[in-house]
Parts: structure tokens; C-alpha cells; sequence
């Protein structure tokens, strides 16, 4: 392809300089020098709890309330919320005027095995809900969940309707677990106990390969565009922070992952038959204002699965959201800096004070 | 060939192969086929690890497998308690409902 405005010597000259930067920054990558830094913005761990910790992201600019606590998914690290400086959901909600808190479940270990989702929604959300209470001197948070995190947001809104919640946003969450894709049919076929290490926990290999065949050509589609912009150290950095993200899975525990497949084969949020710790939950009983971003070309929840959340919590004041981003995308880069986190802050906004 | 040119030849392939390769993995005979994987992958690594515990045993030793069923009956009493003293800190905040705290707290 032809570039106007550029002779053939420039051309050529470009090629070569791109070539010396593509052998500078793959001996960099080979050699693991090349390092890149993920999950920069300043914050303190407020409380902590086993693996669980609660962080607060320091900031001078809190001009909102009720504090935003976000909770994450119990699959993958959370550091995709602030990825990089200047592509970081966690900067723009804290540049926002918002005192944000997030809640990271940590890496689990044998000692997690035996967790249920009771222990996340019943147990820990409340203790960290109250603390951040407590820390701000408020009665009351907003709460976002991203991914499962959603699920276990919409699980806890609804089994503890005294919970003191101003609003409910979530992100990218499932509701129809039969929608789910490839993985789900795995796991519906294979018996979990041949998946679970000898820990008790399902190995961050397998949930890899799971990720992996929903879009089986990614990975090689994913080299080779590093191959081509491999001069290019924007595209390296974002590349390794990227690649480095959906790698790095974490555990998932046995009785966790025994639930999700009970709830998949039941499907159970959509039929209405959610239990937690003997108590029926439902998502109809949710009250608080409620908002939903999805991903239209998201390939791990895709929309048939996210879709009918809406349709199934009670809130009176209700909005989805449908963008076009994929996964990840809605939280990171272009869709997320000018679309997600202005959606997810107007919506907020709305819900919080102005601090004196 | 220049890298533009390779790089058209490889979207052509993608493009051609990418469907394919999803109707595989979306097909019922891939999800039998990775259960039966995950399934021999369990019945070999469980026989291996029967005769190194045997071996171990032999020697009067424990296997890895008798630490790691350890582990997690210490885990599964580890989580009672985290969840006991997460019950009595609720509590506990309930009935004193203070303001303000100290730093980070580890329990």
C-alpha cells in the first residue's frame, strides 16, 4: 500500500527504523525487561479479610457522595479497572468529584475452596458496605458491580433489601447462564470434580482455556498484530498490560464454581428459583435505581445472556445500556473513557450530593 | 513480501477460518470432547499420584496428596472462622454503631 506523501527512500528508511525498534522491543519482551506497570492510582487498603481486601483511592477532589464502593468479579485480576494512567475507569470516577472503594477479592487459595457465594454476598459485601459507611460517615454507598461482581451485586441488593444502598450499577452481567456460550456447555457435559485441582479450587489453567475457546483464533490474531506494531512502545506497554490481564486468571473455588453450575443447569435467575442460604432471592424484589451497561459485540457475556437482567429486577427507575464495545472494551480505552464512565458518572451524579 | 502484504494474506485466512473455528468450539462434539480430556487428564494425574503416595507410604512418609488433603480440611476451618468473626464484627458494629475508625484493619 502506497502512502502519499511519503517517497519510496521514506518508505524504505521508515521500514528499516521500525525493524531496529522491532528487534529493540522484542529482545525487551524476550528477555522480560520490558515491564509494564498495572493498577498505578495511590490508594490504601482500608480493611482486609482472609484474601479479601477493601481499598480506598486517595484523592483531594471528593466532591460527591454517598461513597462509590465497586465490586469485582471473582474471575481475573482487578487491576483492568485502572490499568494504565490516562486508561483507568478507577481515574476518571475519582477525577469525577466520586470517593471511590473498591472491593478485590485477592487470589484464593485451598483455604477458599469450600466458599459459596453466600460467604461473598451474605458475609462479606455487608462488612465491607458497613466499613465503608463507617470510614465516610455516611449511612448509605452506591454500589457498582463489574462482570460476576454484577452478580453478586444484584444477589446481594436483593437478599438484603435493608442493605444501605443509594444505587445499583453494574456492568456486563449475566442473567441468562444458559446464553453463556462454549464454556457453559463444557461445563454442563463435564463432571467439575475431573476440573478441580487437588486444592479444591478449579486451576487458573482451565478457566485460560475456557476464555480461550470462545474466540479461538484471538491469540494468534493478537501476535500478529504485535508483530506488525511492535515498533510502536504505546502499543507494547498496552499490549503486555492487556495480554498480561487475560492471562493472569486467579482460582476460582470448588464451591463457587459447584453453584455456578447449579445455577447454569437450573437457570436459575431467570426461572426465578435463586436460593441463598435457604432464603429464596429475588431479583424482583430489588428496589434501588438500577442501570445496566452491556457490551454489544461482548463475546464472554454476550447480550441474549446480559439482556434479560433488566427485565428481572424490580426497580421502578431502570436503564440499560448497550454500547457498541466489546468485554474489556467497555472498561478500557476509547468506548470506556468516552462513553462507559460518562454514562456510569452522569447516572451516579444523579443519585449523589454535592459535598459541602 | 512486504509486512502490509502478509498482513492482508493473514486477515484473508482469519477471516475464512475464524468462523469455522468458532462453529467448532460451539459444537456439542467439541464440549463431549473436553469433558472426555478433562476427565482422562484426572484419571491419570489421580493414578499417578496413587503410586507416588504408595511409594511415600511405603517409606512411612506422607504424600503430597495426604498434605494436600490437609490443607484444605485446615482451609475449610479457616473459612468457618472467617465467616464466625465476619458475623461478630457485624454484630458487634451493630450494637456500638460508633463513627470514625483507625487505619486498615486485618481480621
Amino acid at each position: 500500500m502506497a502512502l502519499p506523501g511519503l517517497s519510496r527512500i521514506d518508505r524504505v528508511r521508515r521500514e528499516v527504523e521500525r525493524n531496529a525498534l522491532r528487534a529493540r522491543n522484542g529482545i525487551k519482551m524476550a528477555t522480560g525487561i520490558q515491564r509494564t506497570d498495572v493498577g498505578l492510582s495511590p490508594k490504601d487498603v482500608v480493611w482486609g479479610h482472609g484474601r479479601t481486601q477493601l481499598w480506598h483511592y486517595r484523592s483531594d477532589q471528593v466532591r460527591l457522595g454517598p461513597p462509590l464502593l465497586i465490586i469485582y468479579s471473582l474471575f481475573n485480576r482487578s487491576y483492568i479497572l485502572d490499568l494504565r494512567p490516562g486508561n483507568s475507569v478507577i481515574e476518571h470516577l475519582v477525577n469525577a468529584g466520586f470517593d471511590v472503594y473498591m472491593l478485590d477479592w485477592g487470589v484464593p487459595d485451598e483455604r477458599d475452596a469450600a466458599n459459596q457465594l453466600e460467604d461473598y454476598v451474605d458475609s462479606y459485601m455487608p462488612a465491607a458496605i458497613e466499613r465503608v459507611c463507617r470510614l465516610a460517615g455516611v449511612d448509605e454507598v452506591n454500589l457498582l458491580g463489574y462482570c460476576f461482581g454484577g452478580v453478586l451485586s444484584v444477589l446481594h441488593a436483593a437478599h438484603h433489601l435493608d442493605s444501605p444502598l443509594r444505587s445499583l450499577t453494574v456492568l456486563t452481567t449475566p442473567a441468562d447462564f444458559q446464553q453463556v456460550g462454549p464454556t457453559r456447555d463444557i461445563m454442563a457435559r463435564s463432571d467439575l470434580e475431573d476440573v478441580l485441582g487437588d486444592d479444591g479450587m478449579v486451576p487458573p489453567s482451565a478457566i485460560l482455556q475456557g476464555f480461550r475457546s470462545l474466540t479461538p483464533l484471538s491469540e494468534i490474531t493478537s501476535r500478529v498484530d504485535l508483530f506488525e506494531k511492535l515498533w510502536s512502545d504505546d502499543y507494547v506497554t498496552a499490549y503486555q498490560a492487556m495480554t498480561g490481564w487475560a492471562t493472569e486468571q486467579v482460582p476460582l473455588p470448588g464451591g463457587v464454581a459447584r453453584q455456578m453450575k447449579q445455577l447454569a443447569a437450573d437457570n436459575s435467575l431467570i426461572n426465578d428459583r435463586m436460593y441463598l442460604g435457604g432464603d429464596r432471592v429475588r431479583l424482583s424484589d430489588i428496589r434501588v435505581p438500577f442501570l445496566h451497561v452491556l457490551g454489544l459485540r461482548d463475546h464472554i457475556i454476550p447480550v441474549p445472556a446480559a439482556a434479560p437482567l433488566i427485565g428481572l429486577v424490580g426497580s421502578q427507575e431502570k436503564t440499560e445500556l448497550q454500547l457498541d464495545a466489546g468485554h474489556v472494551g467497555l472498561m478500557v480505552g476509547k468506548t470506556a473513557a468516552r462513553t462507559t464512565v460518562p454514562t456510569v458518572v452522569e447516572f451516579l451524579t444523579k443519585r449523589s450530593e454535592v459535598l459541602s | 513480501m512486504s509486512p502490509s502484504r502478509l498482513r492482508q494474506v493473514y486477515d484473508r485466512v482469519e477471516k475464512l477460518a475464524t468462523p469455522l473455528a468458532d462453529d467448532l468450539t460451539r459444537s456439542d462434539e467439541f464440549a463431549q470432547i473436553a469433558a472426555l480430556v478433562a476427565g482422562v487428564n484426572k484419571a491419570v494425574r489421580h493414578h499417578t499420584d496413587k503410586m507416588a503416595a504408595r511409594a511415600w507410604h511405603a517409606l512411612n512418609l506422607p504424600a503430597g496428596t495426604d498434605v494436600q488433603r490437609l490443607k484444605v480440611q485446615l482451609g475449610a476451618l479457616d473459612r468457618e472462622v472467617r465467616l464466625l468473626s465476619l458475623e461478630l464484627q457485624q454484630e458487634r458494629s451493630k450494637g456500638v454503631n460508633r463513627r470514625g475508625t483507625s487505619g486498615p484493619e486485618q481480621d
